[in-house]
């Protein structure tokens, strides 16, 4: 019977201000590439290797 | 320590007991015990899962990696988010929904039994031995550092950390995970704050940025395609992806975790917390080596920061060379001092900046060769590799930081060790009732017995940390022996897990021979090749999934009923 309430609360609904799971999943991977991308930026401008 | 220090220190201490106590009452029979009867919050497992990944060596060695070279480890952690969506969309439903104790169940149930006992078998090895390299390797560091008796460090970790978890259970181990990963992250700010406050009133942020960047500290993204290079976005991205989801998918210690939420999704809200706050806590402690590169441009650093290693090259044969070395750093040290602040002069006044950069990584770079050559002396000394990079951090906190606050940077490393060795017993424990006990000696067994089974087990393999701990320098090779066996199944074990996930007709010969087979190849990469470690969990991996599925089929794979 607990188990009947909690499905619903996992598999479907709002999960803070995403609308679904898949759209918090796909935050993730952009979050993912994004912070490869700002890594990459980050070493490029903070190399001062070359005088 | 001062008073002070000592005020904060017992104050951790009895901050951890006092919160495994109050919040393990509730606790009532073997559910309980390994799963906090399934009514935790997210954010406690997701914190706890945190916790229990950063061991003291996280925390003391990575910094010291920094310092030696540069942000490029972070690129071992940027596959972690990816991983926390595949375990969450793909692993996590699977053993939440059917109620299981350990993730070895769940092979029985899609294989068989011997699946299920050679896979909880081989972490109960793995884990077992390393839960006391867990204490013993920030008790040594300690003992040199602080000057404290390094069986007295490993007692008052082991016996403190057994005791709560032996009565509380999961539910203490994850409260006490949540106020010592809290503490870990103010450790963090901290000594980012201290760093910024022990460096020359002149030197600003910029200065810093500056300075790290001349000798290419900040390179966080190397593109090389080389494979023996374990710090490059192609080895992290593959190699660190296939680690990180046989940790968090296969590893009992993690998966216990995700297994006490209240619901399906709040174990998948612990997991996306990480996904978001893993990559930039990993970036801030490597920052913390960068920024020690750095201050020691402008404080004398020592040649050697281990006075254990420079006391016994010092005293042997090789002595007089290694003082020789160590003079001609200092005298290295004080140019480059120099050369830095007129560095920093000319960018204030707008004046040319070139000569200067030469020179810095001319110093650095000579530096560095002497550091190279001391550690070669030392390994010559002592017949083994010098692992100094794990005391760069703690030589500094001792030197430089106020009364107080070494309290709790020592404190911080006190919580980063029990965390993750609070989360190693209640696993091994879990493992060896559940998986062992229950299923093949006692079956039938009420409640009761088998939560006194637990806390039995909780004790065994606590006490067998300590002895481990206690007699780990005598043991040398036989721990690298663990360790590295240790990698060469892990892979492996994700393979089984994935054979079973995704190959719907693979049976139980597959499993069970696809996961030897896997650990064989893994074994012959290992030995033919020079690949990084990191590879081999993606040999492991892909090994057993082909194997097993190959195997299933020609033995006439898994009963159509049963699919």
């Amino acid at each position: 019977m607990e188990e009947q309430e909690k499905q619903p609360e996992d598999d479907s609904g709002r999960i803070g201000i995403f609308p679904s799971w898949n759209a918090l999943y796909a935050t993730v991977v952009v979050y993912t590439l994004a912070m490869i991308v700002l890594l990459y930026v980050f070493t490029v401008l903070l190399d001062y290797s070359s005088p | 320590m001062s008073g002070i220090d000592w005020a904060v220190f017992l104050l951790y201490f009895g901050a951890v007991v006092g919160f495994a106590l109050y919040h393990s009452r509730k606790n009532v029979g073997i559910e309980g015990y390994f799963l906090g009867n399934r009514r935790l919050p997210w954010a406690a497992i997701g914190l706890s899962v945190m916790a229990t990944q950063a061991s003291a060596i996280t925390f003391i060695g990575t910094t010291g990696q920094a310092f030696e070279d540069g942000m490029e480890f972070i690129q071992v952690y940027l596959p972690q988010p990816l991983v926390m969506v595949i375990l969450c969309v793909l692993f996590v439903p699977f053993f939440y929904k059917a109620k299981f104790y350990t993730a070895y169940e769940y092979l029985e149930g899609r294989f068989d039994a011997k699946t299920r006992s050679l896979t909880a078998f081989l972490f109960l090895v793995s884990r077992g031995l390393a839960a006391g390299i867990v204490l013993y390797a920030p008790a040594i560091v300690l003992s040199v550092i602080m000057g404290w008796d390094e069986r007295v460090t490993i007692l008052i970790m082991g016996v403190i950390t057994i005791l709560y978890t032996m009565v509380g259970g999961i539910t203490a181990v994850i409260w006490t995970d949540v106020i010592q990963m809290l503490l870990m992250f103010v450790g963090i700010g901290a000594a980012v704050v201290i760093l910024f406050a022990t460096l020359p009133p002149e030197v600003g942020v910029g200065d810093v940025v500056y300075i790290g960047g001349i000798q290419e500290m900040w390179k966080s993204i190397d593109l090389s395609w080389d494979p023996t290079n374990r710090y490059t976005l192609w080895t992290g991205v593959i190699g660190g992806f296939f680690l990180a989801l046989a940790y968090f998918g296969t590893d009992q210690s993690q998966v216990q975790r995700y297994l006490t939420a209240k619901s399906l999704r709040q174990s998948r809200l612990a997991l996306i917390f990480n996904a978001f706050v893993k990559v930039p806590m990993q970036f801030a402690i490597l920052s913390i080596g960068v920024l020690l590169f750095v201050f020691y441009h402008f404080e004398q650093p020592p040649l050697i920061f281990n006075p254990a290693e420079v006391a016994v090259v010092e005293a042997s044969e090789l002595g007089a060379e290694y003082r020789d070395l160590t003079a001609q750093h200092t005298r290295l040290h004080g140019e480059r001092r120099e050369a830095t602040l007129g560095l920093l002069e000319a960018r204030r006044q707008g004046g040319e900046l070139a000569s200067y950069q030469t020179s810095i990584q001319d110093y650095d770079e000579r530096m560095s060769e002497l550091r190279s050559e001391a550690k070669s002396l030392i390994s010559e000394v002592r017949g083994a590799v010098s692992n100094d990079v794990n005391y760069v951090f703690p030589s500094y906190l001792v030197k430089y930081v106020p009364a107080g606050l070494l309290g709790l940077m020592i404190a911080v490393i006190f919580a980063a060790a029990m965390s993750s060795l609070d989360s190693e017993l209640t696993a091994l424990s879990s493992a060896t009732v559940i998986d062992f006990y229950k299923r093949w000696f006692r079956p039938k067994a009420s409640d009761a017995h088998y939560l006194l089974a637990s806390r039995v087990s909780t004790f065994f393999w606590g006490a067998m940390a300590v002895v481990v701990a206690l007699y780990a320098g005598r043991l040398g090779s036989l721990i690298e022996a663990v360790n590295l066996v240790g990698s060469y199944f892990y892979g492996s074990l994700l393979g089984v897990f994935l054979l079973g996930f995704l190959v719907r007709r693979a049976n139980g010969t597959g499993a069970f021979f696809g996961l030897i087979a896997g650990m064989g190849s893994v074994w012959i990469v290992a030995a033919t090749t020079e690949i990084s470690f990191l590879y081999y969990n993606v040999v492991g991996a892909v090994v057993v999934v082909g194997v097993g599925a190959l195997l299933s089929g020609l033995s006439g794979g898994r009963p159509p009923e049963v699919v």
